[in-house]
């Protein structure tokens, strides 16, 4: 069983590692700016708000929040590596994968979600 | 339930070795395309004649190169004055010899492997993924990054500033560019600045160590490096880098790969103070440099 209030706490320690991870590397990078690295704690702060609210209305649907989870992870990752490779002034191809597998997750997260509201 | 626990755990794994990939990829894994071997020079005479140099200058029957320190807008800039008998001295070179990714050599060490009497960093081709790469003659890429603005260097030693969104490589081949220098932008066109107060490099902000390459006249032509994310020297935004060219004398001038890349290198000596990592100075493995020599 998912034990959501663990899981808040968890949401909140990983918005603020992320945050400070940005903030961080920011204060390295000679005033490069990248808004990718600058705003990738907003992601696990989605999907703590998400839990809050799940709290609050007290309705839970554990299969869908898990693959949250892993859509959140796999965009906060793709974000921060997008702002790495900004911040440098290069680029990678390979970084549309996280984007592509978290949207991919996100949307089947929902369709769970969905389903078993209306079942 | 089992099924997904058991996939959440592994789907975890594999996105952060996946996220460590794309890193190394990025910055570590050196992947080599080609060598440098069929490369043609239009150098046609390689006889010095009598050499006189200096920690500042040199001068042989067909290079002239002056060594000038100048202090503006708190910052450390040095000028690479280039008189040439024929436009071919002006060169560029890959590191290691070689065309790839992750493909670095320090400024320095591509300079003396080419025997380069005065060299700058270049356009650092190795960091993109897309734009032309067009060196000595030789075609390595010719995939257009979109809005990319070139400098590219012609046999007869014409320069010429184009858009890779609106000319494609073949006609530039056609015309017989030989040397395409794909980072910028361009700083000043026909003696006018061509960029403005809030111009910048991708997403870096002002005040920065700098590289470009300037004309002044048919086998005219200035290096300019300047130092910078240091107490004694802040450096130079893309605007103060035009206005001081502009100063000097330049009618065309083209920014190069700055920031720790920044380097100018002279008679086997490196002329300004690389900061490749915050205040340490050291210098930065590069892709390519631009170069007079032989």
């Amino acid at each position: 069983m998912l034990d959501i209030k663990k899981k808040i706490n968890k949401y909140i320690i990983f918005t603020l590692i992320t945050l400070l991870f940005s903030i961080i590397y920011e204060l390295f990078s000679f005033n490069v700016l990248s808004l990718y690295m600058l705003l990738a704690f907003l992601i696990p702060l989605f999907g703590l708000i998400i839990y809050l609210v799940m709290y609050k209305i007290n309705k839970v649907n554990y299969n869908s929040l898990r693959i949250l989870d892993l859509s959140l992870v796999t965009l906060t990752l793709g974000s921060i590596i997008k702002g790495i490779l900004d911040i440098y002034g290069t680029t990678n191809y390979l970084i549309y994968i996280h984007l592509i597998l978290g949207i991919i997750l996100f949307i089947i997260s929902i369709i769970i979600l969905l389903k078993k509201v209306n079942s | 339930m089992k099924i997904i626990k058991k996939f959440y755990r592994i789907y975890l794994i594999v996105i952060i070795l996946f996220s460590i990939y794309i890193l190394l990829d990025t910055f570590v894994i050196v992947k080599e395309y080609k060598n440098v071997s069929e490369t043609k020079t239009l150098v046609k005479n390689s006889e010095t004649g009598n050499v006189n140099k200096s920690d500042y200058s040199y001068q042989d029957d067909n290079i002239k190169i002056e060594l000038k320190e100048y202090q503006e807008y708190d910052t450390s800039i040095y000028v690479a004055d280039i008189l040439l008998s024929d436009s071919s001295y002006l060169q560029t070179a890959l590191a290691n010899n070689k065309y790839g990714k992750n493909v670095t050599a320090t400024t320095s060490t591509i300079a003396s492997g080419k025997n380069a009497i005065l060299a700058i960093n270049g356009d650092f081709y190795g960091a993109q993924e897309y734009g032309y790469v067009l060196k000595q003659g030789v075609l390595y890429r010719s995939s257009a990054k979109t809005n990319q603005e070139d400098l590219v260097i012609y046999e007869d030693g014409s320069w010429e500033f184009i858009n890779e969104s609106y000319v494609d490589i073949d006609s530039l081949i056609n015309k017989k560019a030989y040397n395409i220098l794909a980072f910028g932008p361009a700083l000043i066109k026909d003696g006018s600045i061509s960029v403005t107060t809030s111009s910048e490099v991708g997403k870096s902000m002002a005040s920065n160590p700098r590289t470009a390459v300037g004309k002044i006249d048919d086998n005219h032509y200035v290096f300019v490096v300047s130092d910078g994310r240091t107490s004694n020297s802040v450096g130079l935004s893309l605007y103060q880098l035009a206005s001081f060219m502009k100063k000097i004398g330049v009618i065309d001038a083209y920014n190069l790969d700055g920031g720790g890349s920044s380097t100018m290198y002279f008679n086997g000596k490196i002329i300004n103070n690389p900061t490749t990592t915050g205040n340490k100075i050291s210098e930065r493995k590069v892709s390519d440099i631009l170069y007079v020599g032989y």
